[in-house]
């Protein structure tokens, strides 16, 4: 299975919903997608992860190359929608406690 | 496993003077094994004074020089430990059924035919990795030194028929020698056990001083220097059909003894390093590598066949000096000894209750260190009965009370030999069980990221196979990745190599191993970096074995034949 965005804009937010497989072969893609919205400008961007199905150290570093460009131009990087096994390696790995992570969209939003 | 006693591990060098001196101890324990067979051989077949005097001069000079190259690690050959060689007494039949047919000529072509065994062993090593595992290696520790409880016993006695106050005497020499070993080791401080070897065996002999119990009969008899007469008796190259009994014999006590030396070559890592983690089949294939070379040599000088010992290797862990230069100075000791007879004489002169009752503390650490390998590494059902049964059979040779007269002499060297029989054993289930067909998964990659998701499809494809649950099947995933990726990331650049997967299921959980044919460090030695935002690029690919390991269990990463093997349990 391979790894899917979309992209969206709420506001000032931008929201990308990653569906699939975030592995060493897909991880890449997500730091693309970012780098793509930065450089438009969008810096504040929510990752929709509800539909990610597996995340390996390959798509947490892709993450963190991620939220560290965008931190260094004044921007953010939030989850929301966290579940079963992506949840587990958040928690393991510690980026539970890196990053700001919410149970939906709305809970940003508001 | 922590060593953290150890004063001095493997690669650090004590002084020169506590070496010599733990050299000398070592030497005073295996140096009567060292001449036992050509001593056993002269008594038995009345050899010819020049011929006996050959034989032990010969034994004790490959001692000398395989002692040496088993402590230095020189192109593969040698483990790098300390490890003395010497006669074996799984030989001691063959050997004396060899002389008798054909003199020393014949025993010297029976050990050269059946020595390839050995080397063919030792190659393929990596293929046993599932069989002749540490655990099969404690066995054979264990069976060791249940063996020699009687011979320990035997020596500190001595022969029946003697008066009550001589065996009281012999008693309290061994007991007096026994305890203060033991009270050194409980209660001394790390200096006192350093020489807690010779201080417990001068005390033995002041005591057997004190009841009469010394003599130098050998010591006063023995020149200071001498050379033997250069009586080599050949080797006999006209093999005929009737050899053929002789030849098993020499081969299953071939067996018999890679078999021990794999698992004393598996003890003395333990027993030498500080961090010992994991046995590194390398180092078994450079000692076995090296006890073969020392039975060809053993072969073309036509003396007794030697093999290692593992009777010395307690006193590691008593003095907690395992430094190779130990066995660097004990080889120079033996090539003294070997040109030197009174010295040699010195030693024999030793009171045998001394030797006794230091022997059975020697005993009581094999029993500690044999526990130590087998409980190494997971325990299940099936690997308890493996042990259990080989550690019955064994026992049961060793008692000599099973069905006698029907053992046909040419099996004798491994029926009537405890170790032989115990560890045949532990192999013999060990391999049903691996060959048990059983369900398993396979796959083969090329070492490249864009790779992996074949080995996905092949966790996806064997989901409804092996029934793994759609979370264990993502935490298998996961696994295999973090494993594929250390793996390709470790490759070197200009190699295409390819990487296996197998995973099976067992009664433990999904059983994974991953083999690719290059050398990369230990999976299990990895840091979590104090933050991932500052970390560097390198420090951040801790972060796939930090996963790795909050789910894995049971990992191990050996290495044998330039091949690296992780295996894990899920």
């Amino acid at each position: 299975m391979s790894l899917t965005m979309g992209c969206q804009e709420k506001g000032n937010l931008t929201l990308v919903t990653v569906t699939g497989r975030m592995d060493a072969v897909t991880a890449p893609d997500f730091e693309k997608t970012c780098q793509a919205l930065m450089q438009k400008g969008k810096i504040d961007i929510v990752a929709e992860l509800s539909a990610l199905d597996y995340i390996s150290s390959a798509g947490l570093r892709s993450i963190l190359s991620a939220a560290k460009k965008l931190r260094g131009k004044g921007g953010n990087l939030r989850f929301c929608g966290l579940s079963g096994m992506v949840k587990e390696v958040f928690k393991i790995s510690g980026f539970q406690s890196m990053f700001t992570i919410v149970e939906n969209l709305a809970e940003i939003e508001g | 496993m922590q060593n953290s006693e150890l004063k001095y591990d493997v690669n650090e060098n004590p002084p020169l003077l506590l070496s010599m001196a733990l050299a000398l101890t070592h030497v005073l324990v295996i140096f009567d094994g060292i001449i036992f067979i050509p001593n056993v051989l002269g008594k038995t077949l009345a050899l010819a004074p020049d011929t006996l005097q050959f034989t032990t001069f010969a034994i004790i000079l490959i001692a000398a020089a395989f002692t040496y190259l088993q402590s230095r690690r020189q192109f593969g050959i040698g483990a790098g430990f300390i490890l003395f060689t010497g006669s074996y007494s799984a030989f001691l039949i063959c050997s004396l059924d060899a002389v008798k047919m054909g003199g020393f000529g014949t025993l010297a072509a029976m050990t050269l035919l059946t020595v390839p065994i050995i080397f063919l062993y030792t190659f393929f090593i990596r293929f046993f990795r599932h069989i002749i595992t540490p655990a099969v290696g404690g066995v054979v520790i264990l069976l060791i030194a249940v063996s020699m409880v009687p011979i320990a016993l035997e020596i500190w006695a001595g022969p029946a028929g003697g008066s009550k106050q001589m065996t009281l005497a012999k008693l309290a020499i061994g007991g007096l020698t026994a305890l203060t070993l033991t009270l050194f080791m409980l209660f001394g401080s790390t200096k006192l056990k350093l020489w807690s070897p010779i201080l417990s065996l001068a005390t033995g002999y002041g005591a057997a001083f004190l009841a009469g119990q010394t003599h130098f009969e050998h010591t006063l008899r023995a020149p200071w220097f001498g050379l033997p007469p250069m009586a080599w008796p050949g080797i006999e190259f006209n093999i005929t059909s009737q050899h053929l009994p002789l030849v098993f014999a020499f081969a299953m006590a071939m067996m018999a003894s890679m078999i021990e030396n794999t698992g004393n070559l598996m003890l003395v890592q333990q027993l030498s390093n500080r961090d010992f983690r994991r046995v590194a089949y390398n180092q078994v294939q450079a000692g076995l590598y090296c006890d073969g070379l020392s039975k060809i040599a053993g072969g073309l000088f036509g003396t007794a066949v030697p093999s290692l010992y593992c009777d010395n290797l307690p006193l590691i862990h008593i003095t907690g000096v395992a430094s190779r230069r130990i066995g660097t100075c004990g080889a120079g000791i033996l090539l003294l000894l070997a040109f030197m007879p009174k010295v040699s004489a010195i030693i024999l002169d030793m009171p045998p209750p001394v030797m006794g009752g230091f022997l059975i503390v020697i005993v009581s650490l094999l029993f500690h260190a044999g526990i130590g390998l087998v409980t190494m590494n997971r325990f299940d059902n099936q690997h308890g009965l493996i042990l259990g049964l080989s550690l019955t059979v064994g026992l049961v040779a060793e008692s000599g009370t099973y069905f006698p007269g029907v053992v046909p002499d040419t099996l004798a060297p491994v029926l009537q030999n405890s170790v032989a029989i115990g560890g045949f054993t532990a192999l013999f289930l060990s391999t049903v069980a691996y060959l048990t067909p059983q369900k398993r998964l396979q796959g083969t990659f090329q070492a490249r990221i864009d790779e992996l998701p074949k080995v996905q499809a092949l966790l996806e494809g064997g989901q409804k196979k092996l029934a793994i649950s759609d979370m264990t099947l993502s935490r298998l995933s996961l696994c295999c990745e973090e494993v594929f990726c250390y793996m390709v990331g470790e490759k070197p650049d200009d190699e295409e190599c390819s990487l296996t997967f197998r995973i099976s299921k067992t009664e433990d959980g999904y059983f994974t191993e991953a083999i690719c044919g290059h050398h990369m460090d230990d999976i299990n030695n990895f840091a979590m970096p104090d933050s991932f935002f500052h970390a560097r690029p390198e420090e951040l690919k801790q972060l796939g074995m930090i996963l790795f390991s909050t789910y894995a269990r049971d990992v191990k990463h050996i290495e044998i034949s330039g091949y690296s093997f992780i295996s894990f349990l899920l």
